[in-house]
């Protein structure tokens, strides 16, 4: 549940930042002393040819629709959506990993935009991991001795 | 003994999911209300038309603006427009990261700034103003700099100038004297002789690389093959025979 309402957040973060890049806005509120401008114009703010942020979008939909997915009752006891989304967060964590990598090392700037990106990226992925089964398999043996009949 | 699994409790579960849709609702409409909130801000121009460029302005490549040592063994043209995005783009990276490494410091490279009116866009003739102003206070690539990297901020700005005395302010110019220069058009002659030169030069798009006069191709404009070529023409020099290293660098332009 948790995953669907950071991926959602994220979302719109991202729709933010590609609308910035596609010009539909002027100005990116970043904050005093924010390196919004030059990390947004480098030539790493494309990825394949397309805007890191358009790339945001899409992983970001994936993440939201995967963790919807995951909580309908439907789905309850289908293990795929829980590993789909460990599988997208654990692929949207390491290219965050590269992107703050490339601001660190190469830009040597932050932008506050993508810091926060990352930020809700680790939050996915926490999220993502599979507590809820390593608790139940830990309390499985008073489960079920709770639950014995003569 | 027989051994029965347990489902899990499911009271509250109801209430739960009830929050939890509450929580999204509410997250949507603070992400919508921000988006529609955030494209309010800035204007665009009314693209007032652009001055003819005068009969009597000849194509003058000391107009353009250079760093670095003048007999340096590679000298680098980039003929770049103020407003355009891919020159924004090439600037705040490759263009930095060569300044700073082979051009400061008695660096190999003479680099030099053409900044070339593509015609296209409403604010770059007042931009290339604003960034000469402020040269002549001594922080003309500071302003380079900050104009590129902020360029989303004026290029379709209604008042230009306005920005560009912010960021006048933010390098601690002279705001009186940079303010003259911008109403009074002072460097509007230059600009104009580095449009002729250009036009001479056969540039039509921005931006144009020249690197010892010969013209890069679009897939050279990175970091990397720019370096490779620096690094290829400092051995050529080298390796040559005295005196023919003032075969490159056709221009000695001002600053």
């Amino acid at each position: 549940m948790a995953a669907a309402l950071v991926a959602l957040a994220g979302l719109f973060m991202s729709v933010y930042l590609l609308l910035y890049a596609l010009g539909a806005y002027n100005e990116l509120v970043c904050g005093a002393g924010g390196s919004c401008d030059y990390v947004q114009a480098s030539e790493y703010a494309r990825f394949l040819g397309l805007p890191v942020s358009g790339w945001g979008v899409a992983w970001y939909a994936a993440v939201f629709v995967t963790a919807m997915l995951s909580v309908q009752g439907r789905f309850a006891d289908a293990k795929w959506p829980g590993r789909a989304l460990l599988i997208l967060a654990a692929g949207g964590l390491a290219f965050s990993f590269y992107l703050t990598a490339i601001e660190a090392f190469v830009l040597r700037a932050f932008c506050r935009w993508c810091v926060a990106s990352a930020i809700l990226t680790v939050l996915i992925f926490l999220c993502a991991l599979p507590w809820g089964d390593l608790l139940s398999r830990r309390r499985a043996p008073e489960t079920l001795e709770g639950g014995s009949v003569p | 003994m027989n051994q029965r699994k347990l489902t899990p409790p499911r009271s509250g579960e109801r209430g739960q999911s009830r929050t939890f849709y509450m929580l999204l609702a509410l997250v949507a409409a603070g992400g919508i209300a921000w988006l529609i909130a955030a494209s309010g801000g800035g204007s665009q121009s009314t693209a007032e038309p652009l001055p003819e460029i005068p009969i009597d302005v000849e194509a003058d490549p000391s107009a353009g603006l250079a760093t670095g040592p003048a007999d340096a063994p590679v000298t680098i043209m980039e003929f770049a427009d103020y407003s355009c995005p891919a020159c924004a783009r090439f600037a705040s990276f490759t263009g930095r990261l060569i300044r700073q490494n082979y051009v400061a410091d008695a660096g190999p490279v003479q680099w030099i700034h053409y900044d070339y009116v593509l015609g296209t866009f409403p604010n770059s003739i007042a931009a290339s103003i604003a960034a000469r102003c402020a040269g002549d206070q001594g922080l003309y690539w500071q302003m380079h700099d900050l104009l590129l990297a902020r360029q989303t901020r004026w290029a379709t700005d209604r008042d230009p100038n306005g920005r560009f005395r912010e960021i006048a302010d933010d390098l601690a110019l002279d705001g009186g004297e940079f303010g003259r220069c911008l109403s009074e058009q002072r460097h509007l002659d230059r600009v104009m002789a580095v449009r002729k030169y250009g036009d001479q030069m056969g540039v039509s798009s921005t931006p144009t690389i020249f690197l010892n006069g010969r013209r890069l191709e679009p897939t050279e404009f990175d970091y990397t093959a720019i370096e490779g070529l620096i690094q290829e023409a400092v051995t050529e020099a080298e390796s040559a025979p005295e005196g023919d290293s003032e075969a490159v660098g056709e221009s000695e332009p001002g600053s």
